[in-house]
């Protein structure tokens, strides 16, 4: 069998002049006939496939390292030429797997960030010593919190103590709760044991066992170690932002706002917990749950009433989940419970900071 | 619109792409870039790139594009590091003077920094594209380097502040004789014979119009200059002939925006396809070229600029 014979151009590289050739394929040699001249010929293994695979394109190679190249418009020629003169080289293409494999790598990480790291965070902050969150507890306290107004009452801390004693006798962390002297309707948890509410807060609790259920849930953040567990979270993504992103860039706000939803969630299974066990430990203390029920919908009253300053009411939202929870955990309680206070004692404490 | 003047010998590129291939192609783009977490878009626009090039035809021949998605993932890389050095440099300054003058040191040395980007992206892109796409397997290539235009960049801008952007047309028309003189196809230059001053109407009438028109006298005075810019370029004595019109401009720009907006830029090779027709009708060569003695000419460019220019969107040319 004869070989095709092609027709097509040939550029040297050297100078745009255009040589109208001939050319025939062998296994090793593509001859190519110039219309002037010698023919000669090139190996194929120089030649590299840089247009033709689609139909609107004439067959181009490139020879050697280019820019010289042969062209031959009929796309007939990829059938014939030896197959290897039909493939593009690699060099031309992506680094594909690698490419998809660093990806895979990239969205590793990231769900690194979003998990993996802060609940190793989470689990290094269960064996920080009490002692040291008692310290970190106190630095906040005397930097932040020093500054505040403290009501100082006797009836008011014989209450407290009461409530303290019945709800954490066994605790490891010296529980403290003192009084604020300001109409904020807040109440939080500090690392190691302080606790604070807040007046407006204060004036709002009915009873002795509403008392009860906001300690009660405020102790188990302390003990739970919430607050830690928090700071260590963000003090671990936040470093990696750091690391990751430098200094003042878009990505940096976009992870921050990553890293805040996530907080949101996590803030959102505390509460849930601190919910659960608080009612857990009103009732081993022989304290009735309805206290808590009770504060839930005086919480609630509060919210429809002021619409401002509820900063207690905005970091626990009183959603449908956590009443449901509230209510069916407080069903199980079957006796008549023990007031936590006298009635005299509840009313001298309570004529305390107006 | 054409003028076929008598005795005249005009020439047109042709392009014989067309949107859907290159549909497909971006198809396959898009769906690796998500995959790849958008490293792959530096291959992407060179396949795209590539498909554009090798489909313009001007006399029997093919434009080739030789770039790679290596060399602009690199140049991409390289950017980003001159980014970090900034603002580290800046943060750095702003420790070290500290206090409300630190801050301010802060601003400007990121400003400052900014500027010397431009140009070196305004340079960088030409010289990247231009050593990357050859005919009759001779190459084109921009021969000036920073050193020398570094300094023609700053005294331009220093005027063009102290006159308050009125020595615009000047600036742009010095710019490009500054970058047309110094490319070449092969070992052949370009020439440019342009003077600025005769823009400074079509400028100010742009400038009274600008806002009356909401902006849109800006594609009357891009076809202006485009075309005047074109008319001043000769190569071997061949001058182009350029035909762009407002309106045309203000079509594709606007389509262009549209589907790239709607679409995620699925769909704009269909605006692609059609620039490309438009620029290769509307831009003629008025003579006959010889280039069978033109030689092969030697330039080497790396992509840095390239990156940088399509951070800072200075190529505005519909991506080609
Ligand atoms: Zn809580």
């Amino acid at each position: 069998m004869t070989p095709t014979v092609w027709t097509g151009q040939y550029y040297d590289g050297r100078s745009a002049a255009r040589h109208d050739v001939t050319v025939t394929f062998e296994e090793q040699y593509a001859c190519v006939r110039p219309a002037h001249g010698d023919p000669f010929p090139i190996p194929v293994a120089s030649l590299r496939l840089t247009a033709g695979l689609l139909e609107t394109e004439p067959v181009t190679w490139e020879i050697g390292s280019g820019p010289a190249r042969l062209v031959i418009a009929d796309r007939a020629v990829l059938a014939e030429a030896p197959p290897v003169l039909s493939r593009a080289l690699k060099a031309e293409r992506a680094p594909l797997p690698a490419l998809l494999g660093l990806s895979g790598a990239v969205a590793a990480a990231i769900l690194a960030f979003l998990w993996f790291l802060p609940a190793l965070a989470e689990k290094g902050a269960g064996f920080i010593p009490w002692s040291w969150e008692e310290r970190l507890g106190a630095t906040a306290s005397a930097l932040e919190f020093g500054k505040l107004d403290i009501c100082e009452d006797a009836a008011l801390r014989g209450v407290l103590d009461a409530a303290v004693n019945r709800l954490a006798p066994r605790s490891p962390y010296p529980i403290r709760v003192r009084l604020v002297s300001s109409p904020m309707v807040n109440a939080f948890a500090l690392p190691g044991g302080e606790i604070f509410i807040f007046a407006g807060l204060w004036n709002r609790i009915r009873t002795p066992e509403e008392l009860a259920a906001l300690l009660s849930h405020e102790i188990q953040h302390v003990e739970r170690r919430h607050a830690t567990k928090a700071i260590a979270r963000e003090l671990s993504t936040s470093a990696l932002i750091g690391l990751a992103v430098g200094d003042a860039t878009a990505a940096r706000s976009v992870m921050e706002t990553m890293g805040t939803l996530r907080a949101l969630r996590y803030r959102r299974d505390d509460e849930e917990d601190a919910d659960r066990r608080g009612l857990e430990a009103m009732m081993q203390a022989g304290i009735h749950p309805r206290g808590m029920v009770e504060l839930f919908e005086n919480l609630q009253q509060v919210a429809q009433d002021m619409p401002e300053g509820l900063v207690y009411v905005s970091t626990h939202p009183s959603t449908a989940a956590r009443a449901a929870l509230i209510r069916r955990e407080s069903a199980r309680f079957a006796g008549a419970g023990e007031p936590l206070v006298s009635e005299r004692m509840w009313r001298e404490a309570r004529a305390a900071c107006r | 619109m054409l003028f076929f003047l008598p005795g005249e010998n005009l020439r047109m590129a042709i392009f014989t792409g067309n949107a859907r291939d290159l549909f497909r192609i971006q198809l396959a783009n898009f769906l690796l870039t998500v995959a790849t977490l958008g490293v792959y878009s530096f291959w992407g626009r060179t396949r795209v790139r590539q498909y554009l090039y090798s489909h313009l035809e001007l006399d029997g021949d093919r434009f080739q594009y030789h770039g790679t998605g290596g060399e602009l993932l690199l140049g991409f890389v390289k950017m980003v590091a001159a980014v970090v050095l900034a603002f580290a440099g800046a943060t750095g300054l702003r420790l070290l003077i500290g206090g409300a003058l630190g801050e301010v040191a802060y601003t400007l040395s990121i400003y400052f920094a900014f500027a010397l980007l431009v140009p070196v992206a305004m340079l960088g892109s030409r010289r990247y594209r231009y050593s990357r796409t050859s005919l009759r397997g001779v190459r084109f290539g921009l021969y000036a380097t920073l050193r020398e235009f570094f300094p023609f960049y700053l005294k331009h801008l220093f005027l063009l502040v102290i006159t308050l952007g009125f020595y615009t047309p000047v600036f742009q028309v010095e710019l490009e004789r500054f970058l047309i003189q110094r490319t070449r196809y092969g070992d052949e230059p370009f020439h440019f014979d342009g003077t600025g001053s005769d823009l400074f109407s079509g400028f100010i009438l742009n400038a009274i119009l600008f806002w009356p028109t909401l902006t849109l006298s800006r594609f009357w005075w891009e076809a202006r200059k485009r075309n005047y810019i074109w008319t001043h370029t000769t190569f071997q004595g061949v001058r182009f002939r350029p035909s762009l019109d407002g309106p045309s401009l203000l079509v594709l720009t606007f389509l262009n925006v549209v589907l790239t907006v709607f679409t995620l830029g699925l769909l704009t090779p269909w605006i692609k396809v059609r620039a490309m027709h438009y620029y290769a009708e509307n831009i003629l060569l008025a003579g006959d070229l010889d280039l069978n003695l033109i030689a092969q000419g030697s330039n080497t460019a790396n992509a840095t600029g390239d990156a940088l220019s399509s951070l800072l969107d200075l190529g505005g040319d519909l991506g080609l």
